[in-house]
């Protein structure tokens, strides 16, 4: 499943027996060579290529923000208030007369931040359940299990409103109340990927060598099951995204004048009949912004997975 | 069974219906009702009965006034109180025909009418008075209401249509009181003859309307009632409604709630928010009714908290506020500055010279006083709101004027019961409040020092402050107490206790299906001759 | 497979009983409680005591979360702290209207997910194709309170086609229903689309094709019938989805579901309804994946459970 695994990991283990240190570095060099062919695979694909670009714009965007607007994000102008869009205000204004295109600008801030976080954290979080719950099995795995079930199935911004409930306001507790209402499909897939890893004979050479646990699941499992969480991550950052939205949408979400997207979406949300364009263009930018890392995902587990 | 010749989706659109019927099947009763009620909304009354739908954001959790702060709407219509008020804000008898007070204050006689009827049929006496009262004031009740009836030590019963209320200390407030939605008189053990349905299923006044049915978190079905013919004398029509239903609608998305009203799925909307307001002037069908509202917005900060204690940062503060600019910018220019600490509307006991006393935007004087105290090179403090659209521009706009004299605030949104619970612990910095209330005794609830710290979230603790208010509350007439609350408001200005910032304007939007509508500053008063045509 | 289905169904316990414990710290721990709300803002401590001590509020951790599994045993769910009555009364008026939301959600979602999967896996990289997954990919990054404003302005309030609130009628699912069924057609239209693709590759179905049956029969008789095996689960699992997921939803449209009575009890901090309604919600949701497992083993006969 994972190009380790399909390729080099049956020679890679007979080796764990005499060279295990050199047999690291091996596999390092040849880490390069499958990088630069998954790199070369990975230009030809066409939504790799869209996707990426939308995501290198976005990131372009998020730290260059200073530079690319001469508008504060922040400070009302009772000139301004509501106007359409015009040369001057390509996206038009909100009710403090405050230009929409820097609000975005900066908001892609806010955005990337929320995402990058969140999906590290749930990231942690369901790499390390996973994988105990797949290396030790019996009464650890089914607790594990039984808990991820639940967080998987239940709704995501359910679950993140009442982590927010008990954290209180904030965005940095948005985002971990992000972080902690779905680490659940990272936990899944890794439990499943070291299930299949843990029968291995070079894990069970480990093994019989007197490798540590912990040794073992971070040397030689978790890297093996690096690959389908990494796809994984890069379809949950738009995720991450759009529950911050949700949550800006029943006004628990980032702090104002902070202009996350899903603030400034919701500021407009009422002005939909006189003032469209205050909601309709963070709505577009976070449509963009899913579909790219969408496609650059999507992109991904096509040049990773060797059956497609 | 060969399952195979069946089409999968066939099979989750089974387990999906099996599902629905295991929850369905054992409430068929509230499922019937779903569809049954199909005709309940706005299209409602194809056989010619005239319904008024009426759109809120969110609705109550019990029917019943004396256990909840959080009562719905319909209460108003449902019971009858002893006092009511008129247009003008006067109080006029309700329930009760005439009272005497003694020369002390401390003893109220109410003459009761004879002709009223509740809604199950039995007769309106003093014992009613008495059991509702009692009823509030019994801790087991847990009323929230308890403490605004603390003034009354007893209740006797005279005769059948005379009732005496005595007093611990004059309390020329207990008008004010006796006229709340929250004094709606409820028949004597109402609890006992209906059990766990009292403030569910059922609820029994004396009022112009009847309960008919209530959907928690959808809507609520008023009737009317028949035999009604005891409205108060300044009313058009003291005979039963002309409108035979009214429908209390929960549309939870406010701008679902302007959409409604617009195609005309309801028909009366009120707190219609600034934004929308030129949207529905332009709308030939829609009039908006605008008047001072019995609101206050302000912004407080924890006054036994540096820098808070310096009075001079206090006035600093109120020095830095821009309040045309906030309602400018917040209230699209709808809404008067606020002064003083009590809102005009509340005629008797407002401060004329609020605007002279109070302090005028200036920002050099904000740095100099600020400089004075000591914090010339700024401050840093947090700005704490609720999660509401209009506090949340507030704060924005607060923080951005505050940061031109040097205080850079951090804005902290809360939901609402998060908000209280952290205004209770104590946490807040600077923060902004709006309270609704139309009476003067809110000065009591938020800046006695008894109630610290919670109502007193501004945590003024001062006895100075104390004496003024108690001496205003126990006055043995009303006037002398609106006298007293004026005496009081002059010192917390100077104090500068809070920064008021406005009077937002209590706007009411009315589709022109609806006839002869009134404007009422407390209460709409849907029985006093309001009409809309049949469908 | 009896037994199967009972140690599935016995495990489901401690399962419950830990979410129960875990939803019940969060509430217990967090600032706020429900009192707020019953006092209003104008009340003296000493009544906002009395009124949380009516409701057993003041009471230690332990016994507050022993009498809610009593109440759980007694099979009311509960007491609602605001709306004094049996959770699962509440539950009850609550969940039809969202199941039938849900249901029509499924219904539009195989509606379109299946036509176009298919189509896309058998015109694969044509303009059908790409048609279908742009599409889809759009479908996907829309966020669905967004497009559930959008339907509601253009369908309900500029063509006034649908009712703007809930009225009770069958319309007023119509429009929750597609903002439903759109987003969840596109994740599944890109699942029947892969998973047609993995399975026309198969050996039967080229025996099937070399048998000299219609295309027509060999991709819906017997290609799409596994396909959507595959598809079954993913709809099981996405059950909690629909249920929960159309909270904004029930908002926009105004529709007494469950999704907003839990958000309403959440941000009230009525903690019995939030555990109640997660208890039920939680209770279907591994039923409904447990008898996915159970179609599972019925239509594909080569699945087996111990």
């Amino acid at each position: 499943m994972s190009i380790y695994q399909s390729r080099d990991v049956k020679a890679h283990a007979d080796k764990v027996w005499f060279e295990r240190d050199t047999v690291l570095e091996k596999k390092h060099d040849k880490d390069i060579s499958i990088l630069l062919d998954f790199i070369r695979k990975l230009f030809k694909h066409k939504g790799a290529v869209i996707g990426a670009a939308i995501i290198l714009v976005f990131i372009l965007t998020a730290v260059f923000a200073p530079w690319l607007t001469s508008y504060d994000y922040e400070s009302p102008d009772i000139n301004a208030m509501l106007q359409a869009p015009s040369w001057e205000h390509p996206f038009g204004t909100d009710e403090f007369g405050r230009d929409i295109l820097t609000r975005i600008i900066y908001g892609s801030r806010i955005s990337l931040k929320v995402s990058l976080i969140a999906v590290a954290v749930s990231l942690v979080i369901g790499t390390v359940l996973g994988a105990l719950a797949g290396y030790y099995g019996g009464v650890v795995d089914y607790i594990i299990t039984s808990i991820t079930d639940i967080a998987w199935s239940f709704p995501t911004t359910l679950l993140a409103i009442a982590f927010i409930a008990a954290l209180g306001p904030g965005l940095q507790n948005v985002i971990i109340a992000i972080a902690l209402a779905s680490w659940s499909g990272y936990c899944r897939v890794v439990r499943g990927e070291v299930l299949s890893l843990r029968q291995r004979e070079f894990i069970e050479a480990a093994r019989i060598l007197g490798m540590s646990d912990s040794r073992i699941i971070f040397k030689h499992i978790l890297p093996n099951a690096l690959t389908p969480v990494v796809v994984m991550a890069t379809l949950e950052l738009p995720k991450a995204i759009v529950i911050e939205a949700s949550l800006s949408f029943l006004g628990l979400g980032a702090q104002p004048p902070l202009p996350s997207w899903g603030v400034i979406l919701d500021s407009g949300k009422g002005l939909i009949g006189q003032a469209p364009w205050v909601s309709f263009f963070p709505g577009l930018m976070i449509m963009l912004v899913v579909l790219g890392f969408n496609l650059f995902g999507d992109a991904l587990r096509d040049v990773l997975d060797p059956k497609s | 069974m060969s399952l195979n010749k069946i089409k999968k989706p066939l099979l989750i659109a089974l387990v999906m219906a099996l599902l629905t019927s295991v929850f369905t099947g054992c409430s068929s009763g509230t499922t019937d009702s779903n569809t049954e009620n199909a005709d309940a909304g706005a299209a409602a009354a194809e056989n010619g009965e005239k319904v008024l739908v009426i759109g809120f954001d969110q609705d109550s959790d019990i029917m019943d006034t004396m256990r909840t702060a959080w009562y719905s709407d319909a209460l108003i219509y449902i019971h009858d109180r002893l006092i009511t008020r008129d247009y003008e804000f006067n109080y006029k008898p309700g329930l009760a025909e005439s009272w005497d007070v003694s020369e002390d204050g401390t003893v109220w006689t109410f003459h009761l009418r004879k002709d009223v009827k509740f809604h199950n049929g039995k007769p309106f006496t003093a014992e009613d008075v008495k059991w509702t009262i009692d009823t509030i004031k019994d801790p087991d009740t847990a009323s929230p209401f308890r403490e605004d009836l603390a003034a009354i030590k007893e209740v006797e019963v005279i005769d059948d249509h005379t009732v005496r209320f005595i007093l611990e200390y004059p309390f020329p407030n207990l008008l004010y009181n006796l006229s709340a939605t929250a004094a709606g008189i409820h028949p004597a053990n109402a609890y006992e003859e209906y059990g766990d349905d009292y403030g569910k299923k059922v609820v029994i006044g004396t009022g112009p309307y009847k309960l008919e049915e209530w959907i928690p978190g959808d809507k609520t079905v008023l009737v009317k009632n028949e035999d009604y013919n005891w409205g108060p004398e300044w009313m058009e029509n003291r005979g039963p409604a002309l409108i035979d239903k009214i429908v209390l609608k929960i549309i939870p998305d406010e701008n679902s709630r302007i959409m409604e009203l617009e195609v005309g799925g309801i028909h009366i909307l009120r707190n219609v928010p600034e934004t929308y307001v030129e949207q529905l002037d332009n709308n030939p069908d829609i009039t908006v009714h605008k008047n001072p509202a019995t609101k206050l917005g302000y912004l407080a900060y924890a006054t036994d908290k540096e820098p808070f204690t310096d009075v001079r940062v206090r006035r600093a503060i109120n020095h830095a506020l821009n309040k045309e600019e906030i309602i400018q910018f917040v209230f699209k220019g709808m809404g008067e500055p606020a002064y003083g600490y009590l809102p005009p509307a509340l005629k008797d006991e407002y401060l004329e010279e609020s605007q002279e006393l109070a302090y005028e935007y200036d920002p050099d004087k904000a740095k100099q006083l600020l400089a004075e105290a000591g914090y010339a090179d700024g401050l840093e403090l947090t700005l704490s709101a609720d999660n509401s659209s209009k506090s949340s521009k507030l704060a924005e706009i607060i923080q951005n004027q505050l940061k031109e004299v040097g205080i850079n605030t951090n804005i902290q949104l809360y939901d609402s019961a998060s908000y209280t619970d952290m205004l209770k612990e104590g946490k807040q910095e600077l923060f902004i409040r709006e309270y609704s209330w139309s009476n003067a005794d809110i000065i009591d609830w938020f800046l006695l020092s008894e109630r610290f710290p919670y109502p007193n979230h501004s945590r003024w603790v001062d006895e100075k402050t104390d004496e003024l208010i108690k001496s205003a509350a126990r006055q043995p007439t009303w006037e002398e107490r609106a006298e007293g609350y004026k005496e009081v408001q002059r010192y917390l200005i100077d104090q500068a206790v809070w920064a008021p910032i406005y009077i937002p304007v209590q706007m009411i939007a009315v589709r022109k299906e609806v006839k002869n509508f009134k404007y009422h500053p407390w209460m709409l008063q849907y029985n006093d001759g309001f009409d809309i045509e049949a469908k | 497979m009896l037994k199967y289905i009972v140690k599935r169904l016995i495990l489901m316990i401690p399962v419950l009983l830990l979410m129960t414990l875990v939803v019940f710290s969060i509430f217990y721990f967090a600032p706020g409680d429900p009192v707020s709300r019953i006092a209003g803002p104008n009340v003296t401590e000493e009544v906002y005591k009395s009124i949380q001590k009516k409701y057993g509020l003041d009471q230690p951790f332990v016994v507050q979360y022993l009498r809610f599994l009593k109440s759980v045993a007694e099979g009311d769910l509960g007491i609602s702290i605001l709306q004094d009555r049996p959770v699962l009364e509440m539950i009850k008026e609550r969940l039809p209207v969202t199941l039938q939301i849900g249901l029509l959600g499924f219904a539009i979602t195989f509606a379109i997910a299946i036509p176009a999967g298919v189509a896309a896996a058998v015109k694969k990289n044509t303009a059908v194709d790409y048609l279908c997954m742009t599409g889809s990919l759009l479908g996907i990054a829309v966020p669905t309170f967004w497009l559930g404003m959008l339907l509601l302005y253009v369908f309900a309030y500029k063509l006034r086609w649908f009712p703007i609130s809930g009225d009770g009628s069958f319309k007023q699912l119509v429009l929750p229903g597609f903002a439903i069924g759109l987003t969840n057609a596109a994740i599944t239209a890109r699942m029947v689309r892969s998973s047609m693709l993995e399975v026309l590759k198969q050996d039967y179905v080229r025996t099937a094709r070399s048998k000299g049956l219609l295309e027509k029969t060999v991709v819906y008789r017997h290609a799409l019938k596994n396909a959507l095996i595959p598809v079954i689960t993913l709809m099981g699992l996405r059950l909690g989805w629909i249920l929960g997921g159309s909270v904004a939803l029930e908002i926009i449209f105004s529709i007494p579901g469950i999704g907003r009575l839990m958000v309403d009890a959440i941000l009230s901090r009525d903690f019995p309804v939030v555990q109640g309604s997660m208890l039920v919600l939680t209770s279907s949701i591994i039923l409904a994946n447990i008898l996915a497992d159970i179609l599972y083993a019925i239509v594909d006969p080569r699945i087996r459970y111990g």
